[in-house]
């Protein structure tokens, strides 16, 4: 009994010290490379609201799968009625800006848009495709601030400042669970150090055994508006085509 | 009362110096207020918090941005397409850009330019790396002229220069912005052949100006009328009270103005100067008084008791005139009238303590046997003993024809006062000489309109916007209205939606038109929003329940743009029926709002002061005769100038609005003044005639003195630098001119004409 108490609390220090030892970059690095599965599928909701105008809803049908060290997502428009059979297809580089073609069935025609930064927009959404999970690290410099719980899980505080400093947000403060390395959230700074921006992550649960996102919102406080992506049937690693991300599959 | 009165002098004279003392530290204390004076002329100042035209301004700045574009004209030495020029205009648009004052900036090199290359819809700056030697002047021609939006909004006439349409940022506080806003833009075009146009162009100068004239005019009525005080008195005594009361009553003013956050603008600009002129009509009235009354021990003490309540219902009158404002919907006239009026009472104790102070050290030193001063003395000679005694006798002799003549006056200043015209003319404002006017006009001669007459259309029906119904409805709507003379360059997203199709088909002249098919448009409007660098949000919301229609128009008068808004709101329900919701946004509708509120004011606080000030003139004369009496030669000054703005064609406008009620509030006071030395005498049993005659040779001279530092005060505003307040100043001096004549002929003719036995 008394090894087994031992051992335990052997088990606990080391445990514990695993983690109080991590440096900044290890915990980013475990924030920014989750484990996602070799391939994704979900049905997203959009909802992107503004301080004008009633709020656009779009349904989306999301595919994503693992090219080596870069992926590629499908998306389809389910609804509104006039975009129903558009897709989207994205081939996110990890060292270059991504790649993007838009099928509009309409036209029958495939349109490849022109390489955009990472920080742009997401389908016209309060989010970027950086938001989505494709910063990378090298990027910023990063400090740890300290540690708070969000909804009742313990976070680390991460300061993040981008090297770039002509960068639209040149700080971030992220809130990294510390139980799962998911970012819960984040607060965008700009230039003049005002936060213009909050991303929060919320209903996250484990699917097929992997740490998930339902539920994300980007918050513009200074526009007064926000959009959020809702998840559901979440599938991983059903062995998506890799022919579902080529650009002459989209016709 | 008259207990009261006695309690009210003594209290005067014998705590003097405490007074005096005591109005000093309020003046200083307050005078920690003046580095907070600021100048607003913006037109968002005329209207409530809460007034729907302003809320609907406010939103369409939430939506779009701001309305308020700064045009700036560009020529180059050469060609507008050479590279030195462009390059020039890189650097210039890149700059803009990188300000946080600025949000877009429209211009041959920084105009988003989109095309279909290789299969990919580009979406990039006209220009968009630093033109170097591999730049070539036809690219840039040539991309130029394939965006009709572009070629229609950023070349002149005959190609020979451009025009970079810059949007500042919507901040709170435009006003205080707009000057550092135009100082950077200049800065940044300093080296280039430029002129700049647009409404914020012409509100900072009139704000400069306004600032130049206020502090030019307070001096210069200040020193006139020094002059004129002691040319007409001399006597150093009421010089010196002069100055003194001039000065703690400015200060006090301003102090409490700025305490209260207000901001001088192109009607209250004149208020300092008007509550001294009017202090200075009661210090006047005391001295002229005092010096009138029989030497002795109680000179000062009687004078005083017989001064105060007349002076205390002169401020009050003029008080009342300008409380009359606070009826008004305008935001800006209330607080005129509201600061003015606390002005004129301040400036009554001002004046009474003042003058009371220097009186008590005169009475005691000549123990109440000072002599008249020279100017006021009323020597049974002299020209205006004489003119007195002629004016006696000829309105005793020609009493009916006086009235008559009145009358027939009065009936032709009625019927050209039917002709008047409610207007405001912003840039007409300014004088032909001045640089901004000459640089609009010529902007608009060379290049064509550039004033944004903004229309919000809602189609009924979700996603209506993108209905190729309504969008080629619309693209008709443009073609119609630019063929209007007065209106140019309609924009709108059909502009987009068109160029979009063309270049996503085959790039030919005869694809530009709206997609056949909602889906059609609806997924090119998808792939054009993918891109970071489209513009949408200007044209659109992003809900596509709504659209901007932008139209260019003249910068003509707001009774103008009224019709313009008129023709354009009858050709959209010409076009749409009642299937849009249409919604005038942007500046103008507060420009032509303005109208309708300037007629308002006008009715409602000439109604007012004209009820308030006869009322209590009643009050004080406790006769309804009396009030009768009073009425009639204070009314037909302020109609023969109306007339004569109907006549000459001076529009009732934003700065001339106010001259009508506060006129009736400074005419009355010398007829009270008159009437009050009148009714004294005849109680005191002198016959009517010879009161007549005794209260025009005692009041005459102070009224004339008072009248000339009126007419002169008002009078210096001919050196104005902005239009409006040239003719505010004229106007009021001669509604003076003729209030002075009324009280002299007519006022003395309805006496007789009207005579009681008693």
């Amino acid at each position: 009994m008394k090894k087994t108490i031992i051992a335990v609390c052997a088990l606990i220090v080391s445990f514990t010290i695993a983690y109080a030892e991590l440096t900044v970059e290890q915990i980013i690095s475990k924030a920014y490379n989750l484990e996602d599965g070799n391939d994704y599928t979900a049905t997203i909701n959009m909802k992107i609201v503004r301080p004008v105008g009633t709020p656009r809803e779009r349904d989306l049908q999301f595919f994503r799968k693992d090219f080596g060290a870069d992926s590629r997502s499908l998306i389809k428009f389910n609804s509104p009625a006039d975009v129903r059979g558009t897709s989207f297809l994205t081939w996110n580089n990890k060292n270059r800006d991504n790649d993007q073609w838009l099928f509009l069935p309409a036209l029958n025609k495939v349109r490849r848009i022109a390489a955009g930064s990472k920080s742009q927009s997401f389908m016209g959404s309060h989010f970027s495709y950086e938001d989505m999970g494709n910063r990378s690290m090298s990027m910023d410099t990063f400090k740890i601030t300290g540690s708070q719980p969000v909804d009742n899980s313990d976070c680390y505080v991460v300061e993040a400042l981008a090297k770039n400093k002509s960068e639209k947000y040149v700080k971030r403060v992220m809130s990294i669970r510390k139980d799962n390395f998911i970012i819960v959230r984040s607060d965008l700074f700009d230039s003049s150090g005002a936060l213009v921006k909050r991303y929060t992550a919320k209903n996250i649960k484990q699917i097929n055994g992997i740490w998930t996102i339902l539920s994300l919102k980007m918050e513009d406080l200074k526009e007064k508006g926000y959009s959020t992506l809702d998840f559901s049937n979440i599938q991983y690693n059903t062995g998506l085509s890799e022919r579902l991300f080529r650009v002459e599959a989209l016709q | 009362m008259n207990s009261l009165l006695n309690r009210i002098v003594d209290l005067i004279t014998e705590k003097k110096n405490y007074f005096l003392i005591g109005l000093i530290v309020l003046t200083i204390g307050l005078m920690a207020f003046l580095p907070k004076l600021k100048i607003d002329n913006a037109l968002e100042v005329w209207f409530l918090k809460d007034d729907p035209t302003l809320i609907n301004y406010n939103e369409f700045k939430k939506v779009y941005g701001n309305d308020e574009i700064i045009a700036v004209w560009v020529k180059p030495d050469t060609d507008i397409y050479s590279k030195e020029f462009v390059q020039k205009i890189y650097t210039i648009s890149k700059n803009l850009k990188q300000s946080p004052l600025i949000k877009r900036v429209i211009s041959i090199t920084s105009a988003p330019y989109m095309d279909s290359v290789n299969n990919e819809l580009k979406v990039e700056d006209l220009v968009n790396t630093s033109p170097d030697d591999t730049f070539k002047p036809e690219v840039l021609k040539e991309r130029l002229l394939f965006t009709p939006l572009w070629k229609k909004l950023m070349i002149n006439k005959d190609g020979s220069a451009i025009v970079v349409l810059v949007e500042p940022i919507v901040s709170e506080d435009m006003d205080a912005k707009r000057p550092e806003i135009l100082d950077f833009v200049k800065k940044t075009f300093a080296g280039t052949n430029y002129k700049l146009a647009g409404m914020g162009v012409v509100y900072d100068e009139l704000n400069k100006l306004s600032m130049r004239d206020s502090s030019l005019f307070t001096s210069l009525s200040f020193l006139l009328l020094l002059i004129s005080i002691f040319i007409l008195f001399r006597n150093r005594h009421v010089l010196f009270a002069s100055v003194i009361t001039m000065i703690i009553c400015t200060l006090l003013f301003v102090g409490i103005f700025c305490m209260f956050g207000q901001k001088f603008n192109m009607v209250s600009a004149v208020l300092p100067s008007l509550i001294v002129i009017l202090c200075l009509e009661d210090v006047i009235y005391i001295f002229a008084t005092y010096f009138d009354t029989k030497p002795g021990p109680n000179r000062l003490k009687e004078s005083l008791k017989h001064i105060l309540v007349p002076c205390f219902f002169t401020s009050l009158t003029t008080a009342l005139g300008f409380l009359s404002f606070v009826a008004s919907p305008m935001a800006i006239l209330k607080s005129f009238g509201i600061f003015a009026s606390i002005g004129v009472m301040l400036e009554y104790f001002v004046a009474v303590i003042v003058s009371a102070f220097i009186l008590v050290i005169i009475d005691k030193k000549t123990g109440g046997q000072a002599s008249m001063p020279a100017g006021l003395e009323t020597k049974n000679e002299g020209l205006v003993y004489t003119l007195v005694r002629w004016i006696s006798g000829f309105t005793q002799k020609n009493y009916k024809i006086v009235v008559a003549a009145s009358m027939v006056i009065l009936a032709i200043a009625i019927f050209f006062t039917s002709k008047l015209k409610v207007d405001t003319y912003t840039i007409e404002f300014l004088l032909d000489s001045n640089q901004v006017k000459k640089d609009s006009l010529f902007i608009e001669k060379d290049y064509g309109f550039y004033l944004p007459i903004e229309v919000r259309l809602k189609p009924r029906g979700a996603n209506g916007v993108k209905d190729p119904v309504f969008l080629n409805k619309l693209a008709d709507l443009q073609v119609q209205i630019e063929k209007h003379p007065n209106m140019s360059n309609a924009t709108s997203l059909v502009d987009i939606v068109k160029q979009l199709n063309r270049i996503l088909t085959d790039r030919n002249e005869s694809s530009y038109k709206n997609p056949d098919s909602k889906d059609k448009i609806a997924q090119e409007l998808l792939l054009y929003e993918m891109d970071e660098n489209n513009d949408l949000a200007n044209f659109v919301t992003s809900d596509y329940s709504e659209l901007r229609l932008t139209i260019r128009a003249p910068m003509v008068s707001s009774q103008n743009i009224k019709k313009m808004m008129g023709t354009i709101d009858t050709a959209i329900k010409n076009v749409y029926k009642d299937e849009v919701e249409v919604i005038f946004g942007g500046y103008i509708p507060l420009y032509v709002k303005l109208i309708d509120y300037i007629a308002e004011s006008q009715i409602s606080s000439f109604a007012i002061a004209f009820f308030l000030i006869f009322v209590s003139t009643g009050l004080l004369f406790r006769s309804f005769y009396y009030f009768m009496i009073t009425v009639i030669p204070n009314i037909v000054p302020i109609m023969m100038t109306l007339g004569i703005m109907g006549a000459a064609g001076i529009y009732l406008d934003i700065a001339t609005v106010t001259i009508a009620a506060l006129t009736i509030g400074l005419s009355v006071d010398n007829t009270i003044q008159f009437l009050y030395t009148y009714k004294k005498k005849i109680a005191e049993g002198i016959p009517m005639n010879d009161a007549i005659t005794d209260t025009l040779i005692t009041t005459g001279k102070p009224m004339f003195i008072s009248n000339a530092i009126l007419v002169i005060g008002f009078c210096v505003m001919i050196f104005a630098s902005v239009k409006s307040v040239i003719f505010f100043g004229l106007l009021i001096g001669l509604t003076m001119l003729f209030a002075i004549g009324c009280d002299l002929f007519l006022l003395p003719s309805l006496l007789l004409l009207f005579k009681r036995e008693k």
